[in-house]
């Protein structure tokens, strides 16, 4: 930027006054200074040769108005730089500015004053800002931590919570299938028991027909005795008749006896009797012998019958312990029936008492499945409030860096 | 122009409080443009100063890293300020607050520095004055120019390290 470039025109008429020709090429000069002044180049400057007469105090003028008017700008323009830069102590020199220059001056500087005081009240807010934001921070944090340690333990909490619903679901079940158990366990020893109810029965039923058979068993024992005495009785009269026929025979003999006798001293007379007393004589030992063999056999026939008889005694003691023993075998029997009873009943309240421990069970079972179901909730509660703490924590994070002066 | 060999007077010039000491440089440091206050104060004639480095004006008491820092920061298109003691063509000496601004073309480019020179506050010069010289002193100290200059910029890295401010709040505050 030469615009320096008076000191040849002007520096020419150092000695002498100046001519109209050199005045005019001054003046033309310090017009062109002027003009470039007025377009905003405060460099120009006028060079001055003589120290005295008109033109030297015009360029000398004009040039201490560009330098005023250039220290006012550069002063101005490096005060404002400085201040924009935070450096508020940079101010403008009021000192060689005069009037209006010098007025224009101390509003900036006192507009400088004003940015200083605010940047000061705003760094003093942007530092209690700061440290509202940390103690803000910290108790968000502490909070945060906090929930966030509650939710974990929240977490743990419903997970042990499922465990043992889990658990008792499993007990529950264990349970279920040994109620199921003992219910077919019940059941059979019902069926059991109603069968022996039954067998029982049967038996009672076969007892007391036995008893009946025995019963009539005795009566025709009984009967049997009396046939048999009474066939006693009628072998005593056949014996008696018997032992008659047997004298008849022994009288008949002794009298074909004599009578052959007889007939022997009859001679030849007697000689036909003689042979029919011979044929009666037979006849009587043969009677006799009959009679004989009917006495042997009506002694074997009496052997017999007391046989019978004995036998018949022997049979009648015999159903009389039968008769115990089916006596004994009934109150047995109806021991049992008892006792069979009493099972059964027993059997009813052990049937009773699985059905309730089954509608029991199945509500512990339920009540565990929901807790369960309540428990999945509870954790995925505790979850979203640990990841909702996480997301606080970095909002609260994220804020706090952007509240914080930069 | 061949520079003439000042020796320094020890006396102090003053300037009006309400004065500004203005100069203009190419980007290489050489006066392209100085006030009246300028030729006043330097006892320079604008005819002498043009087309000079600036370290025409360099007083002995100046430390160099100070100018290094200076330097430095308008090159990287920043603007600084600093307390200088600028020497009189006569040897006279004279304190300035200094503000260095690079100027920049449309397209932001540097083509060229500007000085504004005020009167310091007296008391901030006390302060500076012995800092510059303890960092004369250690520039003096060095081996050669460039390691004395390293160990005086670490020395007052130190000294602003101490005050805990950066170097503009540091010239600020005095």
């Amino acid at each position: 930027m030469s615009t320096l470039t008076a000191e040849s025109t002007l520096h020419t008429a150092t000695s002498a006054p100046p001519t109209d020709s050199t005045l005019e090429t001054g003046l033309l000069e310090l017009a062109r200074v002027c003009e470039a002044a007025a377009r905003g180049n405060l460099e120009v400057r006028a060079l001055t040769g003589p120290t005295d007469g008109p033109l030297s105090r015009c360029v000398d003028a004009i040039n201490h108005l560009l330098d005023i008017t250039d220290a006012y700008v550069r002063e101005s323009s490096a005060s404002l730089d400085a201040a924009a830069k935070g450096k508020f102590y940079r101010r403008v020199i009021l000192r060689g500015l005069p009037g209006s220059f010098r007025n224009g001056a101390r509003l900036i500087n006192a507009g400088t004053e004003e940015m200083k005081n605010s940047a000061a009240a705003l760094a003093a807010a942007r530092a209690r800002q700061d440290q509202l934001a940390n103690e803000f921070e910290t108790t968000v944090q502490t909070v945060v931590n906090s929930v966030a340690s509650a939710a974990t333990e929240f977490e743990a909490t419903a997970k042990s919570l499922a465990d043992q619903s889990h658990e008792t679901t499993e007990r529950a079940e264990a349970v279920t299938s040994a109620s199921q158990e003992s219910s077919a366990s019940v059941d059979s020893v019902a069926s059991a028991a109603t069968e022996l109810q039954a067998s029982a029965a049967e038996i009672d039923r076969q007892t007391q027909q036995s008893a009946q058979l025995i019963h009539s068993a005795a009566t025709e024992a009984t009967r049997t005795d009396a046939v048999i005495q009474e066939l006693c009785k009628a072998q005593s009269r056949i014996g008696s008749v018997v032992k008659l026929i047997h004298d008849i025979a022994s009288q008949t003999n002794l009298l074909a006896l004599n009578a052959t006798i007889e007939a022997a001293h009859a001679g030849a007379a007697g000689k036909g009797f003689g042979v029919v007393a011979s044929e009666v004589k037979a006849l009587s030992k043969e009677t006799a012998a009959a009679t004989d063999n009917i006495e042997t056999e009506i002694r074997a026939l009496n052997k017999a019958s007391t046989e019978a008889a004995a036998a018949i005694a022997r049979i009648s003691k015999a159903i009389l312990s039968v008769n115990e023993s089916t006596n004994l075998i009934s109150s047995s029997i109806a021991e049992q029936k008892g006792a069979t009873e009493e099972i059964s009943r027993n059997t009813q309240r052990a049937a009773q008492a699985v059905v309730h421990v089954t509608r029991n069970i199945a509500g512990v079972n339920t009540a565990a499945h929901e807790t369960g179901v309540s428990v999945t909730l509870i954790q995925d509660a505790a979850g979203e409030l640990s990841r909702q703490a996480e997301r606080l924590c970095s909002s609260v994070s994220a804020f706090m860096n952007n509240i914080r002066a930069k | 122009m061949a520079r003439p060999h000042v020796i320094p007077t020890g006396i102090e010039r003053q300037f009006g409080d309400e004065e500004i000491i203005v100069s203009k440089t190419d980007t290489k440091g050489i006066i392209t443009y100085a006030n009246r206050v300028f030729e006043r104060v330097s006892g320079y004639s604008q005819h002498e100063l043009l087309g000079q480095p600036h370290n025409l004006i360099r007083h002995p008491d100046m430390p160099r890293c100070v100018f290094a820092l200076l330097w430095s920061q308008i090159m990287s298109g920043g603007e600084i300020f600093a307390y200088v003691v600028n020497m009189s063509r006569n040897g006279d000496h004279y304190w300035v607050f200094a503000h260095v601004t690079p100027s920049f073309d449309d397209a932001g480019k540097i083509v060229g520095y500007h000085s504004n020179r005020r009167v310091p506050e007296r008391k901030a010069v006390d302060a500076v004055i012995p800092i510059y010289k303890a960092l004369c002193a250690k520039e003096a100290a060095g081996l050669d120019p460039h390691a004395g200059m390293i160990a005086a910029a670490e020395l007052l890295k130190t000294v602003l390290e101490g005050q805990k401010v950066c170097y503009d709040e540091f010239v600020f505050s005095l």
